[in-house]
């Protein structure tokens, strides 16, 4: 063996310790970059043949990237179901107080006030005190209808901004990654610092909307939304918009119409837009909303109890006689023109004095506070013409707040398991990266029974909870 | 202890199950499950000063409303957890699947796991 040869070797050894320790260094100084992994420095050994001048030794190979692109998914999934439920949160925590369940202060208090005033006034129908409380409860009541259609408007309003201002997020970060695209065509290596900013970007997109990433085999990245929308192809963007969207033939034409995402061709995408906080806004502003306040189709929850009890009240009162024999005279008065006006313009008829209030009811048999009394038990009343879907004003109005309720309760429960799972998967990410596959599989499976051991106690506090519910009455 | 208070105490053992499951690390899953051995023996042991503390026995047990809405939270908590466990759980197989090809038929499907099937938790 020659000097040079040993010497030539040994250079190589260097050189090859020299690069590991650069990709040592590399992790350290990267160690809080987001969306970086770990890089692993690989030596090869050397043929070892002295006869014919081999003489063995390391060399340098490439670094190889840790990442595990199964648990890179995992955590964009959680990240996009968390984005999603957080919106959706958010969003109705604006619409709750509307409804409060405590029956404390919003539409069902000022009902519930309403109904006790008649009630007050059917005990006494010739109280000039207790005729004017009506008069005061109904005019609270109205007030109540326009301040309930009032922040569901602001808060449509919201939702509305939020979802341009996230489509216009979604179309910046979808850029970095067509700009991945362009600079990892002009190298043949991978870039670790590209990679990390690269997954970096997937993650917080799929906090934004449920993106999926394909890794092609030239080194770029397509990116689908939901699956299926295009949003990059090689160096190609195809940007998202939203816009307002209207049937041709709507019913009721000045509604606030509903909000759709628009692909680069103009084309109607929201039905894939799955996850993410602009899904969950989509669902808010779409369908949960449009239930309350009305679309184009519907008249909306609030805008129904607002006509039924304006229109069942003014009738009950004109069948009546006020105290001069005169037909009573209306108590509400809204914007009839449209039935999506309904809550915002209820108020007390500007003509109505407490002298024009009609107690009395003809009948026969004439009841001196025959009218004050049916309106006094119209909150419950179950008759066709006082119902709503078939339930009484109150019940209808007991099962829209059940269904806001349900609606934040789900969304704060999934928000708190979406967090955990995204906590989990990125642990678990953390884990195993940086060792080699059987320690991570060893790792994994051991994780893996430990879990099954778990699910399966919690499985027997589930049965003996509910059987300690069952047992309790 | 009344059944308010092993409720609270339930309770709090899931709590604190549920944070240490945010970092998932073997030894760490075997002091979970020893947590919700712990729970069982809460929620099954013997009520010491309460008639209201409804144990597994052979009928109806007398309690009031807030026992009732006690009990509805720890079931919410558990199957909260349930769901975080579950999502775990699922996580790994997926990985076992993906990584190891393990857990697939012959046919290319993702096997069914053999043993009981897995739990689900509604909420």
């Amino acid at each position: 063996m020659g000097l040079f040869a040993n010497l030539t070797s040994s250079v190589r050894a260097l050189n090859a310790f020299e690069q590991s320790l650069e990709v040592a260094q590399n992790n350290v100084s990267n160690a809080s970059t987001a969306g970086y992994a770990k890089q692993l420095a690989t030596l090869n050994a050397l043929p070892f043949q002295p006869k014919t001048g081999l003489l063995g030794g390391v060399q340098a190979g490439a670094p190889q990237s840790t990442r595990d692109e199964y648990l890179e998914q995992a955590v964009q999934y959680q990240n996009s179901v968390l984005g999603n439920y957080t919106a959706q949160a958010q969003s109705l925590g604006g619409v709750e107080p509307i409804f409060d369940v405590t029956g404390q202060t919003g539409i069902i208090a000022a009902l519930n006030s309403m109904f006790q005033s008649f009630s007050a006034w059917s005990a006494n129908p010739d109280s000039a005190a207790a005729r004017q409380d009506v008069l005061s409860k109904a005019q609270d009541l109205g007030a109540s209808f326009q301040q309930a259609a009032s922040v569901l408007s602001s808060v449509t309003g919201n939702i509305g901004n939020q979802i341009d201002s996230t489509v216009s997020q979604i179309n910046t970060l979808a850029s970095q990654v067509r700009d991945y695209n362009v600079q990892r065509g002009q190298s043949s290596a991978a870039d670790s610092g590209l990679d990390a900013h690269l997954h970096d970007t997937l993650e917080t997109l799929n906090g934004l909307a449920g993106v999926t990433a394909r890794f092609e085999s030239d080194g770029s990245v397509t990116l689908l939304l939901g699956g299926q929308t295009p949003l990059v192809i090689g160096n190609h963007q195809y940007s998202l918009q939203s816009g307002n969207f209207t049937p041709a033939v709507p019913v009721n034409p000045n509604a606030t119409p509903s909000i759709q995402i628009l692909d680069a061709n103009g084309q109607d995408v929201t039905g894939h837009v799955v996850g993410g906080t602009l899904g969950g806004l989509l669902t808010v502003r779409n369908s949960v909303l449009p239930g309350l306040q009305g679309d184009s189709q519907q008249a909306g929850a609030l805008n129904l109890i607002a006509k039924k009890v304006a229109d069942r009240v003014n009738q009950l009162l004109a069948s009546g006689k006020d105290p001069s024999g005169n037909a009573g005279a209306p108590l509400f008065t809204y914007d009839a023109s449209s039935a999506v006006n309904t809550a915002r313009s209820l108020a007390i008829d500007p003509n109505i004095t407490s002298n024009t209030l009609a107690a009395l009811n003809p009948g026969p048999p004439q009841v001196a506070n025959g009218i004050a009394l049916s309106l006094s038990g119209l909150g419950d009343s179950t008759a066709a013409t006082d119902t709503i879907a078939g339930k009484s004003i109150l019940d209808f109005l007991n099962g829209q707040t059940q269904i806001i309720g349900q609606q934040v309760a789900s969304a704060t429960s999934g928000q708190t398991v979406a967090q955990q799972s995204l906590t989990q998967a990125q642990a678990l990410r953390t884990q195993v990266s940086g060792v080699s596959l059987n320690a991570e599989a060893i790792n994994v499976m051991e994780l893996q029974r430990g879990y099954q051991a778990i699910s399966k106690m919690i499985t027997v506090i589930d049965g003996l909870t509910d059987t300690l519910i069952n047992m309790v009455q | 202890m009344t059944l308010k208070q092993r409720c609270q105490a339930g309770e709090a053992k899931l709590e604190q199950v549920s944070n240490a499951l945010l970092d998932p690390r073997p030894e760490i899953l075997d002091y979970c499950e020893a947590e919700l051995q712990e729970v069982v023996a809460i929620l099954t042991g013997e009520p010491a000063d309460s008639v209201a503390a409804p144990v597994v026995s052979d009928g109806p047990v007398a309690a009031d409303r807030a026992d009732r809405n006690d009990l509805l939270r720890l079931r919410h908590r558990i199957r909260l957890l349930g769901m975080q466990v579950q999502n775990a759980e699922n996580l790994c197989q997926g990985w076992i699947q993906l990584d190891l090809s393990q857990g697939y038929t012959e046919q290319g499907r993702p096997a069914v796991p053999p043993g009981e099937p897995a739990a689900s938790f509604e909420v």
